[in-house]
């Protein structure tokens, strides 16, 4: 009723937010900028080496291949539950749900132990005598993507659940009446239809699989880094600062690129989202 | 469509068994009672919870972690309901921006916040590492309480309040006897998940963590790289119990269709 | 003295202006309406009165004494929201308590007056139930009993009626009038149902864009509307334009086209000037052409049967227009010749559209 009292009841936050956050990601962004003269010297060292480049692609590559596997498999699975699924619905969700609430060190230590040299996938292999001897799946980029498949499966799922109940039952049945088979049901309004929540879906997995720190470290180890891993690397056991910095703004700047971009697909594809 | 629904079936029970199967397996290693994780066990025994409880590190690990998730969450619930409430009642300009603001914690990387907060907030203000643990995890949890109260108040329309006030009420009073009551569980909520999300929290709190100050994640993070057995992996029973806990009060105040609307 | 005086009030959202120097006053016990579709600044005017919302210009009297610096929760205005707003944690008998408890009124004041409101309201036996067990009828008696048992100086109504069914409608609004009546409580309702305003009303403000139209009793408005646009929202749905003529001692209406003339007895607007005749549907006769009567030549393009009767749609040169007859029915195609009876007529100068 009052802008003044409701300016004053934000300000707290606000001013939590912009002295924990806003200025030291700006002065993590100055730290970046040596001097004028040569803005961009620390990026330039840091991209000269090929350790670097290479994490930098790996991370990308494991990114793009965990989004891309969570949208195969979680398309039909939230198609499923969202129109399906009946009694068993709320079941269901709970089942996604409940993963998100666990520790990341618990979802990627489960994949250590299926992983690992002792680890149940080492074992049933051995046991049904395809192998003779373990194999190596820990510490590889495999290992990296599966444990990001895992752990962002439920955020494709969920909002594409979410996207897919609210197609109302009357959109298809008048198309079906309009003489639309089955397969054109789908791609012509389902899949249009649904095309926010798969976009929220991918914001949320590819991100993510960006900026993860835990899984890459347990099951990447220091032979498959990715961004988040080297950062901490940099930072806290060889002290190289600058590097950290940039590391960190490479990560923000991004992490806000592929939002905008999936973001301004999302409104291209459906004006109202 | 028989054949598609036969696709679809087969990819929901894929997709299923490897959402929870993992989880199982080590459900089962947690009981196992040799110390390889070989699945199925041949002897079971709760060896390894016992474990858990001999040394000091877990139990004080979550003690830190219980209090400086606990602390944070009071911190973010004194920011964060009038600023939720104030955004939920405004129409002003400036409230797409503010919103923005306080779910950006979010949108930033997680090892970027730790980095930039241990660099230029906690060194640079040379402050004390519990200090700076319970304002990293405060901010990490300010944009859950934000979202869930402001979408609990939608459900509170203003007429209410200004039918209190047509009655004799000050606004201040309104606020208290008529939206707060009809707002608890929503604040249940809200706190509930800030609390998981701090708890279970890795990224932020590793670049903040100092001597005596360690969080359960971090203490099982760095007991696993050293120690391969199943003793985390009973800890990771115990803590999906309280998971599961904490699921059953969200369910009951505010319902888990919260999870699919965007 | 009159009871509330609202003087010179103008009211905006940022830049759109809502009311523009509104004047209004309304006598101790009677029941005034504003009267208008969406926008017209009905619901503002109301919101201004209570103090929820503050005018940019413009003073509010109650009794004399301005009580714009009053804080709404001190005015003592009994407010029925048009949502009904009931407090969801309370059940029925603190929710029509709530008042009284700010009044730090004792518990068996409370009590008593509780009793007596729910009684009057005919919801004794939902005391204890909640606001989410109720029907929407129960919830707006609710809403009614609550605001009344503060024993309001005025009562405040936004559209309490406009989320029920048709028949409950007709009901309740009788209800309403009957209490007001009874306790002889000066009420402000706003509404956009013509029928419901003009059936428990004294007075009506019929409002258009910020403006009032016209104020007067439901009588003189129904018959005398002072603009077409009170005209439309009375019923009258046929238009036509011309000028006012004057042939010697007669007074005659010439419409723009087609050549009809109709004898006028008398009416205030000056000769010679550009007027409107409007007409209800059942204020024009049909004829069929061949009747050859004197009249405005027309098509039948669609009839329909309502009930008491056929409405016409007819297209003629004065362009369409809406007959209706009570039991013969003219099918579309038809040719017919539309006349209006000159008792029916209403003359609207055209300064006032």
């Amino acid at each position: 009723m009052n802008n003044r009292l409701h300016i004053l009841l934000v300000l707290p936050g606000v001013l939590l937010v912009v002295a924990l956050l806003v200025a030291p990601l700006f002065s993590l962004f100055l730290d970046t900028i040596p001097d004028l003269e040569h803005p961009f010297s620390l990026y330039e060292a840091f991209l000269e080496k090929g350790f670097h480049r290479k994490i930098i692609i790996r991370t990308i590559r494991v990114a793009l291949i965990t989004t891309m596997i969570c949208v195969i498999l979680a398309y039909p699975c939230a198609f499923f539950v969202a129109r399906y699924a009946g009694r068993f619905k709320a079941v269901l969700i709970v089942i996604a749900v409940f993963p998100l609430l666990l520790s990341p060190v618990v979802r990627s230590f489960a994949w250590m132990a299926i992983l690992g040299k002792n680890g149940f996938f080492n074992d049933l292999l051995q046991f049904l005598r395809i192998i003779d001897e373990p194999l190596q799946m820990l510490y590889t980029e495999v290992a990296v993507i599966i444990g990001l498949t895992y752990l962002f499966m439920p955020l494709m799922i969920l909002p594409l659940v979410g996207v897919i109940e609210n197609i109302e039952e009357d959109l298809l049945d008048s198309a079906k009446s309009l003489g639309a088979k089955d397969s054109s049901v789908f791609f012509q309004i389902i899949l249009p239809l649904s095309a926010s929540g798969l976009l929220v879906g991918c914001i949320l997995v590819f991100t993510g699989s960006l900026t993860a720190y835990t899984t890459p470290r347990l099951l990447g180890g220091d032979q498959a880094m990715t961004l988040s891993t080297l950062i901490y690397q940099n930072a806290m056991t060889l002290f190289e600062w600058d590097a950290a910095s940039v590391i960190a703004i490479i990560m923000i700047a991004s992490t806000i690129l592929v939002m905008k971009i999936i973001g301004s697909l999302a409104t291209r594809m459906n004006p109202d989202v | 469509m028989k054949r598609s629904g036969l696709v679809l079936i087969f990819s929901v029970l894929l997709v299923y068994i490897f959402l929870i199967g993992p989880l199982v397996i080590i459900g089962f290693s947690a009981f196992n009672e040799s110390e390889f994780l070989d699945f199925p066990p041949k002897v079971y025994s709760f060896r390894w919870f016992f474990r858990i409880f001999e040394s000091d590190i877990f139990v004080s690990a979550f003690q830190t972690s219980l209090l400086i998730s606990l602390l944070g969450a009071t911190g973010a619930l004194l920011v964060g309901l009038p600023a939720a409430y104030s955004l939920s009642r405004t129409r002003a300009k400036w409230r797409r921006s503010v919103l923005s603001l306080f779910m950006s914690p979010v949108i930033v990387p997680g090892v970027v916040l730790g980095f930039a907060l241990l660099k230029h907030v906690v060194i640079a203000l040379d402050i004390e590492v519990w200090t700076g643990m319970v304002m990293g995890h405060m901010l990490i949890m300010i944009p859950y309480v934000i979202r869930v109260i402001v979408s609990s108040l939608s459900n509170v329309p203003i007429e209410i309040e200004e039918a209190a006030v047509s009655l004799g009420c000050s606004n201040t009073r309104a606020f208290l006897i008529v939206v707060l009551p009809n707002i608890r569980s929503g604040i249940l909520a809200a706190c509930l998940l800030a609390f998981i999300t701090s708890l279970n929290d890795v990224p932020v709190t590793i670049f903040l963590t100092g001597p005596g100050v360690t969080t359960l994640p971090i203490q099982m993070l760095s007991y696993v790289e050293y120690y391969f057995d199943p003793t985390v992996s009973a800890l990771s029973v115990l803590l999906m119990l309280l998971t599961v806990t904490i699921m059953i009060v969200i369910e009951s105040t505010m319902g888990l269709s919260f999870f699919t609307k965007k | 003295m009159e009871f509330l005086k609202l003087q010179n009030l103008t009211a905006a959202y940022d830049q759109e202006i809502i009311l523009k120097k509104m004047n209004l006053e309304v006598k101790q016990g009677e029941l005034l309406s504003l009267l208008g579709s969406s926008g017209c600044g009905k619901t503002t005017t109301l919101r201004i009165v209570s103090g929820f919302l503050k005018q940019r210009e413009g003073s509010v009297f109650l009794e004399g004494h301005e009580i714009s610096k009053t804080h709404p929760s001190e005015r003592g205005f009994g407010y029925v929201f048009q949502n009904y707003a009931l407090f969801p944690h309370l059940n029925v008998e603190d929710n029509v308590g709530f008042g009284l408890k700010q009044r730090k009124v004792g518990r068996e004041g409370i009590n008593k007056k509780v009793v007596e409101m729910l009684d009057m309201v005919d919801l004794t036996a939902f005391a204890g139930k909640r606001p989410l067990e109720l029907s929407g009828g129960q919830r707006q008696r609710v809403a009614l009993a609550r605001a009344l048992a503060i024993s309001p100086r005025l009562l405040l109504m936004d559209e309490p009626l406009s989320n029920l069914d048709a028949a409950l409608r007709v009901k309740m609004r009788m209800e309403i009038r009957r209490i007001q009546q009874e306790h002889n409580i000066t009420a402000l309702y706003v509404t956009h149902d013509q029928e419901e305003c003009f059936s428990i009303s004294d007075r009506v403000a019929v409002m258009n864009e910020g403006l009032i139209e016209q104020l007067g009793t439901p009588e003189k408005i129904y018959s005398s509307p002072a603009t077409s646009f009170v005209a439309r929202f009375v019923g009258f749905e046929n238009f036509i334009h011309g000028t006012l003529e004057n042939s010697g001692k007669k007074l005659r209406f010439a419409a723009e086209k087609g050549g009809v003339r109709i004898p006028i007895s008398e009416c205030s607007i000056p000769e010679q000037s550009s007027v409107v005749v409007a007409l209800r549907p059942d204020g024009l006769e049909l004829r069929a052409s061949e009747s050859r009567k004197k009249g405005i030549p027309g098509k039948v393009k669609v009839a329909t049967y309502l009930g008491k009767g056929y409405r016409h749609l007819v297209e003629t040169e004065l362009g369409e227009l809406i007959a209706d007859t009570k039991d013969e029915m003219f099918a579309a195609h038809t040719n017919v010749i539309v006349i209006p009876k000159s008792e029916s007529m209403i003359l609207l100068s055209t300064n006032n559209d």
